[in-house]
């Protein structure tokens, strides 16, 4: 098998490794797609159907989240059916869920040129605030149906399987089972899901409770590194900290030991370091 | 020109349908002997001769399928019958198996043999029970008969549950395995990761009928019907505001308006007795006018022309009286309801156009709907979204035409 | 566990002792425990995870994507299609008829899209058999339980 493959984007010639993606072909090119269901550490989830792109020869658009690259291909990232494509998706799910803590939708909202209004007025996502533990809120409002909650519960990462998409079509939803409560759930609040999320569907109680009081600036936080000192591990702890409080933890999505995945002490173990300082 | 009965048996008939002598009268076991005897690119190059092709709606020629399946890498291999009917308007696989279990069954053996699987499933939709208990028979019958158990292939029945969306391929793939059945991004197709990532068959009941009365004749037999690029018979359901609904069994490149017309199938439109319309291929099937139904043929070329297909055989007749608009606003409800959700185009979509429709708004906001029509067609992961608006397509160009005749 | 709970996980238990345990027998293992109680509860769901070893949530998830298992309670399934074809014949009537009827019985009427019999319409499905050209007279012998059909 060849290693090596050639294809032409928006009529520029690119040679990639066979394996790549059509998305990342299209980012070494310098012309990207836009992506909200992607994500870099977990499985192309072909959800969202934002990275769309026109494939020469193809009866319909393809994903190029998990199209692998292949000799020859002729593709274009700006025809008018992507266009369309894109702005469709980006006013379908404004029309659906709520988007002010979403920058990838809103983003691709912008560049589409989308119109929040054009197919509102049905059926929505609202829904009331899941607050049923200490750690993290469930705004479900706001969520999309990316998919990355579940495969960062499941096997792309915490292998915990605490939660599934259920039901289906519009009423396709993420669920613990029955509307299950998180803490009779089988979730460990490693806050994986809370990490991958795209929309703030998924937020911490800190973070959260910080935004309703509107008291959350974005533009005050500092952000400290540290490595966690809970087990031998190695694992990074970017803090995030307002007006001399921890209000976040994340660690970096490209740091090898964790690929943005803690666990629950990492994640959450902050109030202790805040309590000690008291 | 009357109907013709090959895929169907004759009315005459007098051996019960799962019967060992049924298996005999109708060539079955003739045909399982002899491709026994073949090897496996024998029996693809007979069915690429055939010129069968996929009878489930895609119009797939059957025999690249089984030279793709053969040809793929994987010591494990599977073959399904897909008998996950749910098309609005589709009844035929019910009325073959009800009427001819041991011809799919048998087809389905074939199939198995050809690509080297050993395991097969009939995937068949949960509310038909009849039809599944006939199957059972069949099988039971073919294994008291030596050509089905653990030393040829293995035949599991796998009952659906509700799901119109079950019945697109990759689904199918992931009700079977146990897992929602949402459709899986295609490349790689089945044909080479299907079942558990292993190369895998799958073919409509209709499709695997066809390839046992291949092997029970010959290709030369085969080719006596249909269209040089079309070849053998069709099962058309008829239905709707009809005298005589049911499925019948025509050649490729029959007159459409003879399956209305004949006295021996649809003799003649009931309700209002004057045709208004004809919905074809299915809920993502085209509307026919009644000049268009006397200009067509049954042949991909000719109903081509006006962005119509055979789809899975789905012949729904409509009098003058209908409101289209109502039986749009159906097929919406109906594609909403069974969308997976998976992904946004359908997911969302589907809802918009069913409450665009119910706003009555079909006529005010055409654009945004060719726009919103588009993305789906485009964009969705599988055939449900990308074909959920074309007969809401159908009739905005109606529309259009009927808009620019007046103003002429 | 308190006793039902745990009467109610023996019975799921013994529904499924000779199906293999694997995941692929999910789908056929919803059916067996759905058609013991016509419905499938959280602890159903629950012992069905446990026995066949699979997250609950995953088996609430397929659960939850197919229609014939959408049934609140024991209250036994009764489809009448309502789709275009069955439509035209008057199921729609059929179904509200069915709806009034079943009030006191202890069956459901539910509405269904086509079930494959539009050449039989209107056409019903009771869970077991379909009963097609349904008139008023045979849905209402099926709410009322008085015949097998």
């Amino acid at each position: 098998m060849k290693n090596k493959v050639t294809l032409t984007i928006d009529g520029e010639t690119v040679t990639v490794p066979a394996g790549t993606t059509l998305r990342a072909a299209c980012d070494l090119v310098g012309h990207p797609v836009p992506t909200l269901c992607w994500h870099e550490n977990l499985t192309a989830a072909n959800a969202c159907r934002a990275c769309v792109v026109e494939l020469k020869g193809s009866r319909t658009l393809v994903a190029s989240c998990s199209r692998e690259a292949e000799e020859g291909m002729d593709v274009r990232t700006n025809s008018e059916r992507v266009l369309n494509s894109r702005k469709v998706v980006a006013e379908l799910l404004l029309s659906t869920s709520k988007s002010e803590l979403a920058p990838d939708l809103l983003s691709l909202a912008q560049t589409a040129a989308a119109d929040p209004d054009r197919f509102s007025g049905g059926a929505t996502w609202e829904q009331p605030v899941l607050d049923d533990n200490n750690l993290y809120v469930r705004d479900l409002s706001r969520c999309i149906l990316c998919y990355r909650c579940v495969e960062a519960c499941g096997d792309d990462a915490q292998n915990t399987f605490a939660i599934s998409v259920a039901g289906r079509g519009f009423e396709a939803h993420i669920d613990a089972g029955f509307g299950r409560a998180l803490p009779e759930s089988d979730c460990v609040y490693c806050g994986n899901c809370v990490a991958v999320c795209p929309t703030g569907a998924l937020i911490g109680k800190t973070e959260w409770t910080l935004r309703q009081e509107g008291q959350w600036v974005d533009d005050n936080i500092t952000v400290t590194e540290t490595v966690c000192s809970y087990c031998g591990v190695g694992c990074q702890l970017n803090l995030h900290v307002l007006d001399n409080r921890i209000v976040k933890v994340t660690s970096p999505m490209d740091h090898p030991v964790t690929h943005g995945m803690l666990c629950v002490k990492g994640r959450y173990g902050y109030e202790f370091v805040q309590i000690e300082d008291k | 020109m009357p109907e013709i009965r090959r895929l169907l048996p004759t009315l005459d008939i007098a051996s019960a349908p799962t019967s060992l002598e049924r298996l005999r009268e109708r060539g079955f076991e003739r045909a399982l002997q002899r491709s026994a005897a073949m090897t496996s690119q024998a029996i693809v190059a007979e069915v690429q001769a055939s010129g069968i092709k996929g009878r489930g709606g895609a119009a797939f020629p059957t025999g690249a399928k089984w030279a793709a399946v053969l040809a793929a890498s994987g010591e494990v291999r599977y073959a399904v019958m897909n008998a996950d009917e749910s098309e609005l308007g589709t009844f035929k696989d019910r009325a073959l198996l009800e009427q001819d279990p041991l011809g799919a069954m048998v087809g389905l053996v074939i199939a198995a043999r050809a690509v080297g699987a050993k395991r097969a499933y009939c995937y068949v939709r949960g509310e038909y029970r009849e039809v599944e208990a006939q199957m059972g028979a069949a099988i039971q019958t073919l294994r008291q008969a030596g050509w089905v158990g653990a030393d040829t292939v293995d035949i599991e029945i796998r009952r659906g549950a509700g799901a119109y969306i079950a019945g697109e391929e990759t689904a199918l793939l992931n009700s079977i395995e146990g897992k929602r059945a949402e459709p899986r991004v295609k490349p790689p197709f089945p044909t080479t990761q299907g079942l558990w990532r292993s190369p895998t068959l799958i073919q409509n009941v209709e499709t695997l009928a066809n390839v046992a009365l291949l092997f029970a004749h010959d290709v030369d037999w085969f080719r006596t019907y249909g269209t040089p690029d079309t070849p053998g018979t069709k099962l058309i359901g008829l239905s709707g505001h009809i005298e005589h609904p049911g499925v019948y069994e025509v050649p490729f490149g029959y007159p459409l308006m003879q399956l209305i017309t004949e006295t021996e199938m649809g003799h003649g439109v009931s309700g209002s007795g004057h045709l208004g319309a004809v919905l074809l291929g299915g809920a993502a099937g085209t509307f026919l006018a009644p000049d268009e139904i006397r200009d067509s043929v049954l042949d991909y070329g000719s109903l081509a022309k006006y962005g119509a297909s055979i789809g899975s055989g789905a012949f729904m007749v409509f009098d003058d009286t209908v409101d289209l608009t109502w039986v749009l606003t159906k097929l919406a409800r109906f594609f909403a309801d069974e969308s997976c959700g998976q992904c946004v185009p359908c997911r969302v979509g589907t809802r918009r156009i069913l409450e665009f429709l119910q706003r009555g708004e079909l006529e005010r906001r055409p654009e945004d709907l060719r726009d919103l029509a588009q993305a789906m067609k485009d964009a969705s992961i599988c055939g449900l979204g990308q074909t959920a608006p074309v007969a809401l397509l159908s009739i905005l160009d109606r529309l259009e035409r009927r808009t620019n005749e007046t103003r002429r | 566990m308190d006793l039902d709970k745990a009467a109610l996980s023996r019975r799921v238990q013994e529904l499924l002792s000779d199906i293999p345990r694997e995941r692929q027998q999910l789908l056929p293992a919803l059916w067996r425990v759905f058609e013991e109680y016509w419905h499938l509860s959280p602890e159903m769901i629950d012992a069905i995870a446990q026995t066949l070893d699979i997250p609950y949530a995953d088996v609430y998830g397929v659960a939850s994507f197919y229609a014939l298992f959408a049934n609140p309670d024991n209250k036994k399934p009764i489809y009448i299609c309502t789709d275009v074809m069955c439509a035209l014949y008057g199921s729609e009537d059929l179904l509200k008829a069915g709806e009034d009827l079943a009030n006191d019985a202890g069956v459901r009427v539910k509405e269904a899209p086509c079930l494959g019999h539009c050449d039989g319409a209107p056409a019903l499905f009771d869970g077991r058999q379909t009963i097609r050209h349904a008139s008023p007279k045979v849905l209402a012998q099926i709410i009322r339980g008085e015949t097998d059909a």
